[in-house]
């Protein structure tokens, strides 16, 4: 990233092609439908006009997903917002190519629907500390909260949802 | 699950590998059955949440990225772009105009008339801006509302789907309709993969739409879903005429996308051309530009622009809310109402299959 933040166009790519999954999944995960990789895209539009605020101080992937946070807040609040969806019946494309176990689909799409039921704190915190594997206090300094309000969010996540899914 | 143990909170910390004083807890667990039942719960929950996998991005995702990012570094931004377009959105207007003022003198004699691009797109897309501002909170469009008939409903929300998961360009809101009206259909999805009330006509069009939608917006049908809704249709019970083209295409276009389970022969979309396009008839006029689409040569191109000059002037142009919509004039308009003319001829306009 230092390297991206002096200007090199090469440097910058090789983020791109190493984080462009991860981000349109982090997007996925947090309730976008179609337009995943617009938001991914914005968000690495962001990363490069901000590049030189970069601190090697603070882990690049917190300073990526901060970014992705907020790409995801703005698009909640723009006028042509999307009207909020029923996500009980969102689940990944890719399920049927990647599961041929009906009993493994069926599971990835309850959790999908669970998932879909959270709060929007609670689900960014299992969104990121789950899926994009970040460590509790890469959370915490993304969303800019106490570490301990990450434990609590994530206790209060994993247990709507083991109810939730229980249910099922 | 409660656990009485105040330790078992840091389960979840625990199994992420974020507990700060891990080899204490790992020595209380041994002789905490709550902590032990906990950390076990924990890891199947973050096991199951596992099992959903990633999303695969469009091939040229990377190319798109880097082509913003080389604009932002040469320092071109949306205000640098604003002269050039409104050079061009002016030139397309006179454009437009001219062609608009000459189809309207000519069009009434002359059926091979060509009509100038930016006309029929501004038509797509107020036809397109039409199922936005009519539909229903959940994603559905009311037939009887707009003069169908109720047996119908549901297929008089797939086709709206169809028609703006086809549209040439589609702005965000458009799309978003589109999300709607997906997660609407897909409630509907029985356990046999049938969607609507099961008739092979609500299934054909609806699986048609999804079809479309899932290749349009990678991500926004569930593949599961899709497999369960071809599979239904290789294995529906003798279709009907009204449903047999709808299922020609649905099928052609599964086997074109990859689904083993569609027939890979070729499915004729049988029609009777249109030998006069002054006899208004949608879906004549959807089953013949579709036809014609699929071979294109002069001959062919002059067609489809007859039809689709005829269509134009048929569109409502008004304050009220039936603008961009089509009046559903034609033998099917009693059954079908104006979500059906205004799916099928804005359909007709289109340049994808």
């Amino acid at each position: 990233m230092l390297k991206a933040a002096e200007g090199s166009q090469e440097a910058f790519a090789v983020i791109v092609v190493r984080h462009q999954k991860p981000l349109v999944n982090f997007f996925h995960r947090m309730g976008a439908i179609s337009d995943c990789e617009d938001l991914a895209q914005e968000t690495f539009v962001r990363l490069f006009r901000y590049r030189d605020r970069y601190k090697p101080v603070a882990k690049f992937t917190s300073f990526l997903y901060h970014i992705a946070r907020n790409v995801w807040a703005d698009r909640g609040r723009k006028a042509l917002r999307r009207e909020r969806l029923d996500t009980e019946l969102r689940c990944n494309a890719a399920i049927a190519q990647n599961l041929h176990e009906p009993e493994q689909a069926g599971a990835a799409l309850d959790v999908e629907a669970a998932l879909g039921k959270l709060s929007p704190k609670l689900r960014e915190v299992i969104v990121l500390n789950i899926y994009q594997g970040l460590r509790y206090q890469d959370v915490a300094d993304v969303l800019e909260i106490p570490l301990g309000t990450v434990k609590s969010r994530i206790n209060l996540a994993m247990a709507a949802l083991r109810e939730e899914i229980d249910e099922q | 699950m409660s656990n009485s143990c105040h330790r078992s909170e840091d389960a979840c910390a625990y199994v992420s590998g974020d507990l700060a004083d891990s080899e204490n807890f790992a020595r209380h667990i041994a002789n905490c059955v709550d902590c032990q039942n906990a950390v076990e719960s924990a890891k199947g929950l973050v096991g199951k949440m596992r099992t959903v996998p990633e999303i695969e991005l469009t091939a040229d995702f990377a190319t798109r990225v880097s082509a913003r990012i080389a604009e932002e570094k040469s320092g071109i931004s949306f205000f640098a772009h604003w002269k050039p377009a409104l050079a061009i959105a002016a030139a397309c207007a006179l454009l437009a105009a001219w062609a608009y003022f000459n189809y309207d003198q000519e069009s009434q004699a002359n059926n091979s008339l060509a009509i100038a691009d930016g006309i029929v797109k501004e038509s797509q897309s107020r036809a397109l801006d039409w199922f936005v501002r009519t539909q229903g909170e959940d994603g559905s469009w009311n037939a009887e509302r707009w003069g169908g008939q109720q047996n119908y409903q549901f297929a008089l929300t797939a086709l709206p789907l169809l028609a703006l998961a086809t549209a040439d360009q589609s702005t965000l809101k458009q799309q978003a309709a589109a999300d709607r009206a997906i997660v609407h259909i897909l409630k509907s999805q029985r356990r046999n993969g049938r969607l609507g009330s099961g008739t092979p006509y609500d299934h054909s069009i609806a699986t048609l739409a999804l079809l479309h939608a899932g290749n349009r917006w990678p991500g926004s049908v569930p593949k599961i879903r899709l497999d369960a809704a071809v599979a239904a249709l290789n294995s529906s019970i003798r279709e009907d005429e009204a449903s047999a083209p709808w299922r020609a295409q649905a099928l052609k276009l599964a086997a074109s996308l990859g689904w083993k389970s569609a027939p890979q022969e070729e499915h004729p979309i049988r029609i009777k051309m249109v030998e006069n396009v002054r006899s208004l008839d949608f879906y004549n006029f959807y089953f013949t530009v579709t036809a014609l689409r699929s071979e294109p040569n002069p001959e062919t191109q002059s067609q489809l622009e007859a039809l689709r000059a005829r269509l134009v002037s048929q569109q409502v142009e008004s304050t009220d809310e039936e603008d961009g919509s089509w009046p559903p004039d034609d033998q099917w308009g009693r059954v079908g109402g104006r979500l059906y003319s205004t799916a099928l001829a804005s359909m007709s306009l289109h340049n994808r299959e």
